[in-house]
């Protein structure tokens, strides 16, 4: 039986350890198979990344120490993120702002799979740092929408 | 809209909602599964431990607004008042809100409210639907109905399934069932080649 207080949800860390006082939080988006439906939500505060775009990013970021531009740094980021996430344009304030951070291609659905109060995770979740339910609610969710694209999104509660 | 009926079962696999049998229009309809962090919404307990952001909303012109499970008998009733007040009282004809979107603001707090966001290619307002764990479309009809919203009563055995499934996931998860006009994404999504900026 879960603990009322506990917001682990689905995750399960590689580590008991903590690697960081900072909090972890991963979220689930459902990459819709159209852009003719959806809702468009604005990307998690703080996100390092998704399982799906680590990899890129981090080479992204290992050019940027190593002297490319912050602008081409950012360019390469919008790109490797633009299959799901794109700069924002869509939604600003009543001052006339857009909002920093980016925003999502339609989505079939979004979904926290759950809060650390602290740092386990070196990188990013993936589909292995999730519990055997969390795993079957990510199987149940992807056959729910076929065709959709199920991406992992890692954000840092600061 | 999207193209006819074959479009839910491409995107949906199993059927969730029961929709009815009368439609009215060809505007087409969404329903989405909302799992509420109830405790932000109460704002109860601050000593507890709640992680910071760990919600979302979403975000839609108040034109789209059809119901809202939770909030239906209280947008109703306003809505029936309004319209009676709407004979005596002239000045709510100039509202930029319709009677029956002003009445679903009236009493949707704190489950949905207009918000102070802006969309730049749209002119009505925005309404926000706070405090989120998440939110899952499970029904998509080509076709808009007159009266009518989901409830719970309408969700199919798999959608009855899937919302117990997902009650459980987060402690004091209130969920609700958002029925909205039209089936297009629930704003348009501006791309930087469509701005100025390009």
């Amino acid at each position: 039986m879960r603990r009322e207080e506990s917001y682990a949800g689905f995750l399960e860390p590689p580590s008991e350890h903590r690697v960081s006082n900072e909090g972890e939080r991963v979220w689930l988006f459902v990459r819709a198979p159209t852009d003719a439906v959806g809702a468009i939500v604005m990307e998690p505060y703080e996100m390092i990344a998704t399982d799906r775009t680590y990899e890129a990013e981090r080479a992204a970021k290992d050019a940027f120490r190593n002297g490319i531009s912050y602008k081409e740094y950012r360019k390469q980021i919008e790109r490797i993120r633009s299959p799901l996430f794109v700069p924002n344009f869509t939604f600003r304030s009543d001052y006339g702002e857009f909002y920093d951070e980016m925003v999502s291609r339609p989505v079939l659905a979004v979904f926290l799979m759950g809060a650390l109060e602290k740092g386990y995770h070196e990188q990013v979740y993936t589909y292995d740092d999730l519990t055997d339910d969390g795993k079957a609610f990510y199987d149940f969710i992807k056959t729910l929408y076929p065709g959709s694209e199920l991406y992992l999104a890692t954000a840092l509660e600061t | 809209m999207l193209q006819e009926m074959d479009a839910p079962t491409q995107l949906i696999r199993e059927r969730m909602v029961d929709f009815p049998n009368d439609g009215v229009g060809r505007d087409g309809t969404l329903v989405w599964l909302l799992a509420y962090a109830e405790r932000l919404l109460l704002d109860s307990r601050p000593d507890a431990y709640i992680p910071l952001e760990i919600t979302t909303h979403l975000l839609f012109p108040v034109d789209r607004f059809v119901g809202l499970d939770l909030t239906w008998e209280q947008h109703q009733k306003r809505y029936t008042e309004l319209l009676k007040s709407i004979e005596t009282e002239p000045m709510l004809r100039t509202n930029y809100l319709t009677a029956y979107e002003l009445a679903a603001v009236d009493t949707g707090r704190p489950h949905i409210d207009i918000s102070t966001i802006e969309h730049p290619q749209l002119t009505r307002p925005l309404m926000i639907v706070p405090h989120l764990y998440g939110a899952f479309l499970i029904g998509i009809s080509s076709v808009s109905y007159a009266d009518w919203h989901c409830t719970t009563r309408d969700l199919t055995e798999h959608g009855q399934a899937f919302y117990e499934r997902v009650k459980r996931i987060f402690p004091s998860t209130k969920l609700g069932l958002l029925t909205l006009r039209g089936t297009e994404p629930l704003v348009p999504l501006v791309l930087k080649s469509d701005t100025d900026d390009a």
